[in-house]
């Protein structure tokens, strides 16, 4: 099981600049060990600027980013991944040619890897490890409901199953902290539900979880803690009630009243 | 004609060897090696240089033979590849480059050995194949069950282990694969190995079939990578197919036609099938080569 204690995502005076505009600038706030943290704001506002940087896809210009007390800054994708920070992207990335369990499987791989000899050799311990990974495959497909699916190719599920997918994938290695940029966006009412349920559990199960979101019944509902972004810069944090009774925030984002309907 | 066919299936077998090592490394990584003909020669003359100049019993010298090819591949990977990789390179430099390598390792080999070539003991002595009144030398035997044999352990562990899992998932997507954790560049240098320990085998399954020169190591490459296309580059199943083609093909062509031609006739037939079907036989969906 994955350790709660330290697991915490630190951003200090991040900047992030594309030619002359600045789409980050000077944000800084942290994300609680064993929370689910939101980052809120509306369309353009840096949020996937954000989750690129915090990822490793794209290099702030300034500040620090700190996984686990340790800096990440300017430290690569793969590198991040291995310290133990999941992600999912706003467009689905199913891996082609593959079926929804061996994306899953795939998604297992770091946790499961035996060698090209001992592969080769067939001793007990790989038997053991390829018997593990299908027990754990099978038990995050039903978790996710895509039990039935489990040999389609993973291109072709429907929108909301690859969504989920995307999820049981990028958790099955047991990450230390989750980010997903705007996992309900296209999601139904009963999905958007049955994903807060699903993310409460994968925090449950010891996983820090930073979410990326413009739907802001989703979030408050969610979200122990919410980060307000606005033009690249933090407008509130803390607390998700406090921050939703935040004059600030009413007056720049949530009382605009369109901020529920954007959709990208 | 049926010691031909015979003799065209068993250079087809080392041919399909060849074709699924450019295929396992071009479906994982969109490097396209021409040094895997290069490869087989280091199989061969490594085995034989083993056996000879060192001096190690014959199987034990297969073995060396083999694993030098292995290690030459992976180097090949480590300090030329990778780095390119690293620098964002365009795919024609990384191409350049294994042109050069092929190169380099015949001169290499040239030098180290002599320009002459070797040959080796048939793996199973006395043995020979009567097949429709024709008497057939029994390491083409050997050649087309052994090398089979490796294809098929190949394909299997492709399929079955959890490395052929992250090679088809870096494969599908770098970005995608780094970030669950995997390491395109191991997995990279994984596919290498593979690749050059296969063609080791089939160097060392060739030789005492038929002789091995330092030169040879192009040519090797050109058939192999002929066939690798005409089956479907990135296709394990075209690699064999398309092995089989191109060396039942082309020993058709030495025997009745004339030896001259054989380039000619096995380029025109590529062309042919990239007009007709661009994707090769078997060729699969084109795969995104990404950096």
């Amino acid at each position: 099981m994955t350790s709660t204690t330290g697991a915490a995502l630190t951003l200090d005076k991040v900047t992030k600049r594309f030619g002359g505009v600045v789409a980050v600038n000077d944000v800084s706030f942290s994300v609680a060990p064993g929370s689910i943290h939101g980052l809120i704001g509306p369309n353009g506002a840096g949020k996937s600027t954000l989750v690129s940087l915090i990822s490793g896809y794209q290099r702030a210009d300034g500040g620090t980013i700190r996984l686990d007390d340790v800096a990440i800054t300017g430290v690569s994708p793969l590198r991040i991944a291995l310290r133990g920070l999941a992600r999912t992207f706003q467009a689905a990335t199913p891996l082609q040619g593959m079926t929804v369990r061996e994306n899953v499987e795939v998604g297992l791989h770091t946790t499961y890897t035996a060698g090209l000899a001992r592969t080769l050799l067939r001793g007990p311990g790989v038997r053991r490890e390829d018997r593990e990974c299908r027990a754990a495959t099978v038990e995050l497909l039903a978790r996710y409901g895509l039990t039935e699916s489990a040999d389609r190719l993973a291109a072709d599920l429907p929108f909301g199953q690859l969504r989920f997918l995307e999820i049981a994938r990028a958790i099955a290695r047991e990450p230390r902290i989750l980010l997903l940029d705007e996992p309900a966006a296209g999601l139904d009412q009963t999905e958007t539900s049955a994903l807060a349920d699903l993310l409460r559990h994968v925090n449950g199960e010891g996983t820090t979880v930073l979410v990326i979101d413009h739907d802001v019944p989703f979030m408050f509902s969610l979200c122990h803690d919410v980060t307000v972004v606005n033009f690249g810069s933090v407008i509130a944090s803390g607390v998700a009630a406090e921050v939703a009774r935040d004059p600030v925030v009413r007056d720049a984002y949530l009382g605009s009243g369109s901020a529920g309907e954007e959709t990208e | 004609m049926s010691l031909v066919i015979a003799i065209g299936i068993a250079t087809g077998c080392v041919y399909a060897i060849i074709a699924m090592g450019y295929s396992l490394l071009y479906r994982t990584t969109g490097v396209v090696n021409f040094a895997q003909g290069s490869f087989v020669v280091i199989g061969g003359l490594g085995t034989y240089f083993f056996r000879s100049v060192v001096g190690l019993p014959y199987p034990l010298a297969v073995v060396c033979g083999i694993l030098l090819t292995g290690i030459v591949a992976l180097a090949f990977w480590v300090l030329i590849i990778v780095p390119l990789w690293r620098r964002n390179s365009a795919p024609y430099v990384t191409l350049l480059s294994t042109v050069v390598m092929a190169a380099l390792l015949g001169n290499l080999t040239h030098l180290l050995l002599s320009p002459d070539p070797q040959t080796l003991p048939p793996w199973l002595p006395g043995f020979t194949l009567q097949l429709a009144g024709t008497q057939i030398a029994g390491q083409y035997v050997v050649v087309v069950v052994v090398a089979l044999a490796m294809i098929g352990l190949t394909a299997w562990y492709l399929q079955a282990s959890a490395t052929g899992r992250a090679m088809r998932a870096v494969a599908a997507s770098r970005p995608t694969s780094r970030l669950l954790g995997i390491d395109p560049e191991r997995v990279g240098g994984t596919a290498m190995l593979i690749a050059g320990l296969l063609a080791g085998v089939g160097g060392a399954l060739i030789t005492p079939a038929q002789l091995t020169s330092p030169d040879q190591g192009l040519l090797y490459g050109v058939f192999g990578f002929v066939a690798a296309v005409i089956g479907g580059l990135g296709s394990l199943r075209g690699a064999l197919i398309g092995g089989l083609i191109v060396g039942v093909l082309q020993t058709l062509i030495v025997r009745y036609i004339s030896a001259n031609f054989e380039m000619v006739i096995v380029f025109a037939l590529l062309l042919v099938l990239l007009t007709v079907r661009p994707r090769g036989l078997f060729g699969v969906a084109e795969f995104e080569v990404a950096h």
